[in-house]
């Protein structure tokens, strides 16, 4: 086998240069930080160090007192007892009501905890959302999305109702068509068994971006099957997969991959009521009330910051609660990007115009 | 004494950096300053420069908070921080969508001034590029893991397959499924001849 396909791979893909020291500076700074906090936390609940070389860090890590947690406090779990979760505050899921006792960490280190007004929010969107009704798109149609970008981009996408026939996604800057793609057909069933197979098996088949289907007709209506079904389509890390991943990862997890499918896919209410009680239950989220979306428009936002990151958003119409679009805030806002869903609707065909 | 430990740091690998981190959780650092660099610029090839300040800094954090659990048999720790930062490109695939379509997007202006030569020769390249981009776009994530890895940050199956978590065989294997969809994309866009002749003029 010779390598000239390796060698495109290489050479074709413009090079990226290293980065300055400066141009990482932010992210050593949330490092030295989440530092400064272990070096706290340690300090508070390490035993005096007795060894000192050589092996491994089971073996060798002083033993350390368990953080006391008043029973009537813990609300979710404590996990990963001993001296990964103790000497990483930034790992350690320790999760606890806020205000309520617990292991107090600066705020940059702080377990990800369950969100009072956000998941009110989400609680009483959902339950209007359950009282709603709407057509699916029929056999044959295509759901259409028309997304604002926020750069001066418009994207249009085409997908085929349930993934059978080959999905469109074009991309305007003004008025010049800056991107042409066809998709690939990749129904419901091709991308679970893409996802169990690792791709091996159902061909390129992933869901969300613009890819697979473009409504989702078994995704359940009740949130206690709504995680397992994620992970299994592919659009959720697997357990093992998310462990490690730090605090917070939960609403990053399922923040980021939301934000990367409802653009382009029709949910029916009970489904989208589903989704937000998944997100109630999900440590991590906060609310944003009167944030903008890329499109200037004004909604509620469902926002979580990941280790000391952007603070990402995905923004909610305050009276239907329908997904409007998704953006950043705060001070590292340039760097997350938006976009606006400005229109969907169902055509017959990829490239028609509603 | 200040100098001698700075030699120390030095020299010790980043096994002994992360062991001695255990109790000093400020010598981390010193695998920030020795690693963030090329983390970055995988990150930044992945998902785009901006995007990429967020990963590394998610992927120092998340290696920071797994440090008890490094295994010291191995002295380099960049495959450890690769295979963090893979499993966090996983949490940006909106971005690398984004950067891919950048990749795809690069179509010549042509209203650009130049030679008639020079347009030709960047067309060319850039449309080499389009479909490479393309057919890269479209592997399976995990596929498309195991072909940067090797290809972009030139790990060694070894490395990849510690990076990843699995098996050397399934590395072999990833990645001979990778470069077989990559050469069939390209064969079916007609695009192999010329990029021969490209790279065997180089």
């Amino acid at each position: 086998m010779n390598d000239l396909d390796l060698d495109l791979v290489q050479k074709l893909i413009p090079d990226a240069p290293l980065p300055r020291a400066d141009e990482l500076a932010q992210a050593r700074d949330r490092l030295t930080a989440a530092i400064r906090t272990a070096e706290d936390t340690e300090r508070i609940v390490r035993a005096p160090a007795t060894s000192s070389s050589g092996t491994h860090p089971r073996r060798r890590v002083p033993r350390r007192r368990r953080i006391p947690v008043p029973r009537p406090d813990r609300r979710l779990a404590v996990a990963a007892v001993a001296a990964a979760a103790v000497a990483a505050a930034v790992a350690a899921v320790l999760i606890a009501a806020p205000g309520h006792g617990g292991q107090r960490a600066r705020p940059s280190a702080a377990p990800a905890t369950i969100n009072v007004a956000a998941a009110t929010f989400l609680n009483q969107a959902a339950t209007a959302l359950q009282r709603q009704l709407a057509a699916p798109p029929s056999p044959g149609q295509f759901v259409y999305t028309e997304n604002n970008e926020g750069d001066g981009r418009v994207e249009r996408a085409w997908l085929s109702m349930d993934g059978s026939q080959p999905g469109l996604d074009l991309i305007w800057q003004g008025s010049r068509l800056v991107y042409d793609k066809t998709r690939p057909p990749c129904t419901v069933a091709q991308a679970e068994l893409s996802a169990q197979t690792d791709g091996a098996e159902g061909g390129y088949c992933a869901v969300g971006g613009g890819y697979g289907p473009g409504y989702f007709a078994n995704m359940p209506t009740d949130v206690g099957d709504l995680s397992a079904y994620l992970t299994k389509i592919g659009v959720a890390p697997t357990p093992s997969e998310a462990s490690g991943m730090g605090s917070g990862w939960q609403a990053n997890s399922l923040g980021k991959e939301l934000a990367f499918l409802m653009p382009y896919i029709f949910l029916l209410p009970a489904q989208q009521a589903a989704l937000f009680q998944l997100m109630a239950q999900t440590p991590g989220f906060t609310i944003v009330r009167g944030v903008r979306d890329a499109a200037g428009r004004t909604g509620v936002g469902i926002a979580w910051t990941y280790l000391n990151g952007p603070t990402q958003v995905i923004v909610f119409n305050p009276a239907t609660y329908a997904y409007m679009g998704v953006t950043t805030t705060g001070p590292d806002a340039s760097d997350g990007g938006a976009t606006a869903l400005v229109r969907m609707a169902f055509v017959s065909k990829a490239g028609q115009l509603p | 004494m200040r100098v001698m430990q700075r030699d120390a740091t030095a020299v010790a690998s980043d096994a002994e950096i992360i062991e001695r981190s255990w109790l000093d959780p400020e010598q981390f650092a010193v695998l920030f300053d020795r690693h963030a660099p090329v983390i970055h610029r995988y990150a930044a090839r992945r998902i785009g420069r901006d995007a990429a300040d967020d990963l590394v800094a998610e992927t120092f954090l998340a290696a920071f908070g797994k440090r008890l659990r490094y295994d010291r048999e191995h002295p380099d720790a960049r495959p450890w921080l690769y295979g963090i930062a893979t499993k966090l490109v996983g949490q940006h695939r909106r971005d690398e969508h984004r950067q891919y379509r950048i990749l795809q997007a690069a179509i010549p202006d042509p209203d650009l001034p130049g030679h008639d030569e020079q347009i030709a020769a960047d067309q060319t390249a850039r449309s080499l590029r389009h479909h490479l981009a393309t057919a890269i776009a479209d592997l399976p994530d995990n596929d498309r893991d195991v072909l940067i890895l090797v290809a972009w940050e030139q790990l060694s199956y070894d490395e990849a397959a510690r990076a990843l978590v699995i098996p050397v065989g399934t590395v072999r294997s990833r990645l001979s499924r990778a470069r077989s969809r990559i050469r069939a994309a390209l064969a079916a866009d007609g695009s192999s001849d010329t990029i021969r002749e490209i790279l065997s003029n180089e």
